[in-house]
């Protein structure tokens, strides 16, 4: 089992953005995937945020449905915007099954500056290959999602992402970071522009399994989730010890994350 | 904040572990003006519940307070430095223990304490662990402490940066397999909370029995001071050693802008347990104690019958 990551550059519209993602996941993505994720905002040309033209919508979704059942592979389709009736935007992210059904939908909010906002749902799919998170935008970033995500029992992440902080460093070594935290395997999708800073890449908690670092195109990276399950079951033994994290918690001490702080 | 982070290496003789101490802290503060002194969890060396260690009971803990303690109290206030006992295994005089950690100021009073919260290992069965998580008020603003396995809670962490604490101290112990990815989940959690990680650990190994098989737990040590970009300074793996860092507050950066973010009512999921926890690990750990058999399940097929513990 595999998983495919895409990180590509925005190019000078958003129909070649898209003509330049989707031909390379043509070429690149096998059948060995069991999953295919592509980043936050992906088919745009990198400037400010907009909503993608409807007709290059449906056809991107279109191919990336054809994608997922050619391949008999999950699709996480990245993001685009929509508009939503009274005028908003939003950021939208569709997991597509190998049947080329949506069988989870994340939609956040386009913030005043164009970025994507957070928001308060957080899906965890069961799957052949194990349970996974679906996470878009800064949420990943939270703590709280990614950690809701894992306590439900998601073993893998799958994040339609951007590195676009100022501490962008910080930001790639946090993509282990988090996965270890966790317990999970992280597959964060970026793309590369002005603002993003690439750093697609596949972790689990000892280590980046494949990293794209700054580099266009397609990284593929090895999927086990016995591995994870193996990581999470308890030893008594301090031979392992990642289990800890999500076992020994005292709920009654978090109350205080519920609330609002000012 | 000028601060000190002692590396300490357990050693057979508590005593001798003590004397290193004072001697670290004098050491150091004889140097030049520091501010604070961090030690690592468990300064003294292993705490009498750890496999194979029983003879130390009544050796590495302590009641607070007690004669231990005033050893510490009177150097912080010769030295007029700030103290931070890692933590000490308290003997609560009533057959239970804590693991503690203490913050004594210039003046050598007590001016902090944080009880670990979340118990490892045996300490779930003779530990009592603290019922609240607070941020302690210093001259150097409000600081947090996450006494050892309580940073691998990414709750607590947050818990303490949403409490106004820009410096997180965290006196642990970098078991050997965990060095790497201990190093990078302390860069992590300094980042998202955008808060300073002070990490004071220890290095050595605890050999002992336990039933027919012999346990051998290495500490890597690895101490190190992390802020919101990354590492400011990091001990080796294999020697006593004494990092000496200047730290400030951190600028607003990422970490800040993802807490402005967040959604606190969204978040109510975090107040329940793991979906997989579905055993009572307390139970096989008391039944383990008192030589019922116990920690079998779980273990590693590489593990033989008669070695366990960590890599080195």
């Amino acid at each position: 089992m595999t998983i495919f990551v895409a990180q590509h550059a925005r190019r000078a519209t958003p129909e070649a953005t898209a003509s330049a993602v989707l031909d390379d996941l043509d070429s690149r993505v096998t059948d060995e995937a069991s999953f295919l994720v592509l980043p936050e905002n992906v088919f745009t040309n990198g400037g400010d945020v907009q909503e993608l033209p409807r007709r290059l919508r449906e056809e991107c979704l279109d191919r990336l449905t054809a994608l997922a059942r050619t391949r008999g592979t999950y699709v996480l389709t990245g993001s685009w915007t929509e508009t939503r009736p009274g005028g908003g935007l939003v950021q939208v992210t569709r997991l597509l099954d190998p049947g080329g059904s949506e069988c989870a939908r994340v939609e956040r909010p386009v913030l005043p500056d164009g970025t994507t906002g957070t928001g308060d749902d957080f899906p965890v799919v069961e799957t052949p290959f194990g349970r996974v998170g679906v996470l878009l935008g800064p949420d990943f970033w939270l703590v709280e999602p990614p950690r809701i995500e894992c306590l439900a029992g998601a073993e893998l992440l799958l994040v339609a992402g951007s590195l676009d902080g100022r501490q962008q460093a910080s930001q790639r070594a946090a993509v282990w970071g988090i996965a270890t935290l966790n317990t999970v395997a992280v597959v964060f999708a970026g793309s590369l522009s002005e603002r993003c800073g690439g750093g697609s890449a596949v972790a689990v908690p000892e280590g980046f399994v494949a990293e794209a670092g700054t580099d266009e195109g397609v990284i593929e990276a090895p999927w086990d989730v016995e591995r994870i399950r193996h990581l999470r079951e308890p030893d008594l033994r301090f031979q392992q010890t990642l289990w800890f994290g999500l076992w020994a918690r005292r709920t009654e001490l978090y109350t205080d994350l519920t609330a609002q702080v000012s | 904040m000028r601060v000190a982070v002692v590396q300490t290496q357990w050693v057979d003789d508590p005593e001798d572990g003590l004397r290193n101490a004072y001697q670290a802290i004098e050491d150091v503060c004889g140097a030049g003006d520091i501010d604070l002194v961090c030690f690592p969890e468990f300064l003294l060396g292993p705490p009498w519940y750890m496999p194979g260690q029983d003879g130390l009971k009544g050796r590495t803990d302590t009641p607070i307070p007690g004669p231990i303690v005033d050893g510490f109290q009177s150097l912080a206030r010769k030295l007029n430095t700030h103290i931070l006992l890692g933590s000490l295994v308290e003997d609560m005089q009533d057959g239970m223990y804590r693991n503690t950690s203490l913050l004594i100021g210039r003046q050598g009073v007590i001016t902090g304490r944080a009880v670990k919260a979340h118990p490892f290992g045996n300490e779930m069965v003779v530990c009592r662990q603290t019922d609240a998580l607070g941020v302690l008020s210093t001259e150097f603003g409000q600081i947090g402490i996450a006494v050892c396995s309580d940073f691998w809670i990414p709750e607590v962490v947050r818990l303490l940066a949403l409490a106004g604490a820009r410096t997180v101290f965290v006196p642990g112990g970098t078991l050997g397999q965990n060095q790497p990815l201990m190093v990078n989940a302390l860069r992590t959690a300094a980042y998202l909370n955008d808060v300073n990680i002070v990490y004071a650990s220890s290095v050595g190994v605890v050999r002992g029995k336990r039933g027919d098989r012999l346990v051998e737990i290495h500490f890597a040590g690895t101490s190190l001071v992390a802020s919101p970009d990354g590492v400011l300074a990091q001990a080796g793996s294999d020697e006593p050693e004494t990092l000496v860092v200047d730290i400030d507050e951190p600028a607003d950066g990422d970490g800040r802008r993802w807490q402005q973010l967040r959604r606190p009512d969204a978040y109510r999921a975090l107040l329940t347990p793991y979906a997989g926890a579905d055993r009572d690990l307390a139970g096989e750990l008391r039944a383990s104690l008192t030589g019922g058999g116990g920690p079998d399940r779980g273990r590693p097929a590489a593990a033989t019958s008669t070695h366990e513990g960590t890599r080195s």
